[in-house]
């Protein structure tokens, strides 16, 4: 089964975006080879729903970050490889019986790149093959129990089989002679192809996995234990957002009795990025990604909607609000397609009048959690919403990040604290900043 | 230029306002063509400002110089002085012919004084032979040297204050044309104690369409509180009003079918206040230090049009009505000045019904169609009551759908 996500869920969490530093992507995006990087895609695409896999994924990042083990091939050697797969032209097979004087003239005046592009690609070729032979030995503890064992025995299996070996007695890959590469040219490009193909793709999951243990280990970040679905169990320590500088972390805990997260706060306090944290770890977690936090356990969930940047539709007419609504309407459709989802609603239905925005969020929170099964996080500024639904929910965490006066500028936390906020800041600045005193003043003066 | 110095300084004063009015209304009637053509005042513009010849001798010694110059070297310097002179004396022409027309015009044409004015430049003794139909390029090179030292030296302050007439033509001509083409009106300015805005039939000038409203402000009730739904047109109606005003002040025409105003000393709105990310401030402080600085304008006791658009939206909802009505209350009480005052906080538009005599309420409202709201953009009398929110949730059975999937996966 796959997780479900949509665009507006990806876009909302930053995960692609133009700019590499500024998308979850991005910061992952260190591979060395090209393929890493479109697999790394792949993964960052699709989610995994499956604890197993989750965690099997996750181990095998795990054991390269242990171990520190570094990519092993030159990047150049890739390039020249895939292009030489990709040209599966019969007439462009080297032939033995072509090694005749011309051949040999026509190299010697540098006339010849056809077989000289062939040459490249096979030589590049064998040298990965030598190199991953090399490798493979070399790995430590890789026996039984080794997470990687079951990918580093397929990639063996390839190159011992009958038809590659040879290829593993080439001394140097660069000086092999026509005969031999118009040998291996006929085993890599045309008997062996599928086989090479997919032992590139291998390598190119070896190329994510190092990458992203590498960055790992420098950022920190702990691999999150999955556990099957509708177990109940979703915790989070030190949570915080990958993107930002000096970000302050939290704890969150998530059960049958606390599915209902309700978070308030003043605009500045750090709603919305806690929400992005709690997104992109969950995000990232199904992954089998090391997260950004200090420790997480969760049960495997089957996707997640966020709304936390809703663009406005008018060209289709729609106001805000409107937009707003049609978007919870999609989020509860979907609810009734897959079972364990994560719900995030930012600062909901602001996009109208007080009195509105009060009664829909209560509504709309209230029929949300009679769920027990979802997780949902919603956010928003109406704190007597939150009063109400205490008295009709019982399944409701309140939350609120809080904001400190420092004189007269407001200053955050940006850590979480139980309970509905109660900050009153508002009105206190307006007067110490005296504005009733001067145009009060004044009216006395004249009266 | 002249249009700019205008918008940068509008007037103050009741009687300026009105005379530049009445100018601007003259034309608007009249429909003058500006008399001279934009390429050929360009050059005549570019060689009388282009002063060189600062002596007579000098100018005969130049002109002697470019003549030979003239003969063993194509040079062109001859070429565009010559034009220069050319337009000069073409565009004097026309002028003279164009200004002449006013003398037959009534006393009470509020041009005739400035017709005279130029009259009187260009027919100075020392410029008569430019209407005597002598051509320029046939004249002896002394007769040359000395019309190009009078044009551009001997005469220079009289013709710059003739160019500066003419830039002001051209500004009531263009202006006059854009009020008759958009069917505009021109707001009459009193003088009084009391402070009153009063238009009927206000619309916002750049926008297709524009359906207009009546707005009355003076003292008795001088702070307009508008409220409505998010895309029913409140800061449209803020900024039409706003930009009225401040055209009315500089006497031009409007997009109104009447109204008339005391001249206020300024205007202060924050219809678009921005979020200051990089001094660490919120909106809401943000909004606060506007404020401040708002009311220490008005506490000066000078006459000023005041709009808050959403005034403390970057705050909580019980902070943003407190400070909305404490702030509005304490703001009204200047009579002197006008407020116009939009929220989306209704309840704050309730307290203050109650506690202040001086305030009027209205709202635009919103229609639905199915449940796609309308707007009508036009005023209503009191505080708007639209619930519509609930209501396209409950038409769309937002509800509904959640608790049926709820249902359904408890089923499963």
């Amino acid at each position: 089964m796959i997780f479900r996500i949509d665009k507006q869920t990806t876009d909302d969490l930053g995960i692609f975006g133009k700019n590499n530093d500024r998308s979850v992507y991005g910061i992952f995006n260190k591979t060395i080879t090209n393929g890493g990087s479109q697999v790394l895609e792949e993964m960052f695409r699709f989610p995994l729903s499956d604890d197993e896999k989750i965690n099997e994924r996750g181990q095998i990042i795990r054991f390269f970050q242990e171990k520190e083990i570094a990519f092993p091939f030159k990047s150049e050697l890739f390039d020249p490889a895939e292009s030489y797969l990709s040209n599966t032209d019969n007439r462009t097979r080297l032939s033995a019986y072509q090694d005749n004087l011309e051949r040999k003239f026509r190299s010697a005046i540098g006339s010849d790149t056809e077989y000289k592009q062939i040459a490249r690609g096979v030589a590049s070729i064998v040298e990965i093959l030598c190199v991953l032979d090399d490798f493979l030995e070399n790995i430590p503890d890789l026996g039984p129990g080794c997470p990687y064992l079951t990918q580093a025995s397929a990639m063996r299996d390839i190159i011992y089989s009958d038809a590659l070996k040879s290829c593993l007695q080439e001394n140097n890959p660069t000086k092999i002679t026509y005969a031999r590469t118009a040998g291996f040219d006929q085993i890599l490009r045309f008997n062996c192809r599928d086989t090479v193909k997919q032992l590139l793709n291998l390598i190119y999951q070896l190329d994510v996995f190092i990458a992203v243990a590498k960055y790992s280990l420098e950022r920190n970040f702990t691999y999150a234990e999955a556990m099957p679905e509708g177990a109940g169990v979703f915790e989070i320590e030190g949570l915080y957002h990958p993107l930002l500088k000096n970000a302050v972390s939290n704890s969150i805990k998530v059960d049958h009795k606390s599915n209902m997260i309700f978070l308030t706060g003043a605009n500045m306090a750090g709603k919305s990025t806690f929400m992005k944290s709690f997104g992109i770890a969950v995000y990232l977690a199904h992954m089998g990604f090391p997260v950004p936090a200090a420790g997480m356990k969760f049960s495997v969930l089957n996707g997640m909607y966020t709304t936390i940047n809703l663009p406005d539709n008018i060209n289709k007419g729609y106001s805000h609000f409107y937009a707003e609504v049609v978007r919870v309407r999609k989020v509860a459709e979907s609810i009734g397609n897959s079972k364990n989802l994560l719900v995030i609603f930012d600062e909901l239905f602001r996009g109208t009048n007080v009195k509105d925005a009060y009664d829909a969020t209560v509504a709309v929170t209230e029929a949300f959690a009679a769920n027990k099964n979802c997780i949902f996080i919603i956010s928003t500024h109406i704190i007597e919403a939150g009063e109400t639904l205490k008295e009709r929910c019982d399944n409701i965490n309140f939350i609120n990040l809080p904001t400190i006066m420092d004189g007269n500028v407001p200053e955050y936390t940006y850590r979480i604290e139980k309970g509905i906020t109660s900050d009153r800041h508002g009105m206190i600045i307006v007067k110490n900043e005296g504005i009733l005193d001067i145009l009060n003043k004044d009216e006395e003066i004249s009266n | 230029m002249a249009l700019e110095r205008m918008f940068l300084n509008p007037l103050t004063e009741a009687g300026e306002i009105n005379s530049r009015k009445k100018m601007f209304e003259f034309f608007q009637k009249e429909e003058f063509i500006f008399p001279v053509d934009k390429e050929e005042l360009d050059v005549a513009e570019q060689y009388l400002t282009n002063g060189e010849a600062r002596s007579y001798a000098a100018s005969m010694v130049n002109s002697f110089k470019r003549k030979a110059m003239k003969l063993i070297a194509n040079d062109n310097e001859l070429e565009m002085i010559q034009n220069g002179m050319n337009a000069s004396v073409s565009l004097f022409v026309k002028l003279e012919s164009f200004f002449k027309k006013f003398d037959s015009m009534a006393e009470t044409c509020p041009y005739r004084t400035i017709a005279s004015k130029a009259l009187e430049l260009l027919h100075d003794k020392g410029l008569a032979w430019i209407y005597s139909g002598e051509d320029m390029t046939k004249c002896s090179t002394s007769t040359f040297a000395r019309y190009d030292y009078r044009l551009r030296y001997a005469y220079s302050s009289q013709i710059n204050e003739l160019l500066g007439l003419l830039y002001e033509l051209d500004l009531y001509i263009a202006v006059a044309k854009i009020g008759r083409e958009r069917g505009f009106f021109f707001a009459e300015a009193v003088t009084q104690d009391e402070t009153v805005v009063s238009i009927k039939g206000l619309y916002h000038p750049t926008v297709p369409n524009a359906v207009s409203n009546d707005l009355l402000i003076n003292h008795l009730s001088n702070l307009v509180f508008l409220t409505g739904a998010n895309m029913a047109g409140k800061s449209t109606l803020m900024k039409a009003f706003a930009v009225t005003l401040y055209l009315a002040h500089m006497g031009f025409p409007l997009p109104v079918s009447s109204m008339h105003f005391t001249p206020v000393d300024g205007m202060y709105t924050s219809i678009n206040v921005p979020d200051n990310l990089n001094m660490g401030y919120s909106h809401f402080y943000a909004e606060v230090k506007r404020v401040r600085e708002v009311a220490l304008a008005v506490s000066s006791g000078k006459r000023l049009l005041v709009i808050f658009d959403e005034l403390f939206k970057g705050t909580n909802v019980k902070d943003a009505y407190d400070a909305t009505v404490a702030v509005t209350e304490a703001f009204s009480k200047h009579r002197r000045c006008i407020y116009i005052v939009s929220t989306h906080i209704m309840e704050a538009g309730v307290t203050l019904k109650e506690r202040c005599d001086n305030m009027k309420f209205v709202y635009l409202p919103t229609l639905l169609q199915g449940s796609t709201p309308v707007y009508t953009y036009r005023l209503s009398d009191g505080i708007s009551d639209d619930r519509h929110g609930m209501m396209i949730i409950n038409n769309e059975r937002i509800i509904e759908t959640i608790r049926k999937t709820t249902e359904q996966q408890r089923i499963q």
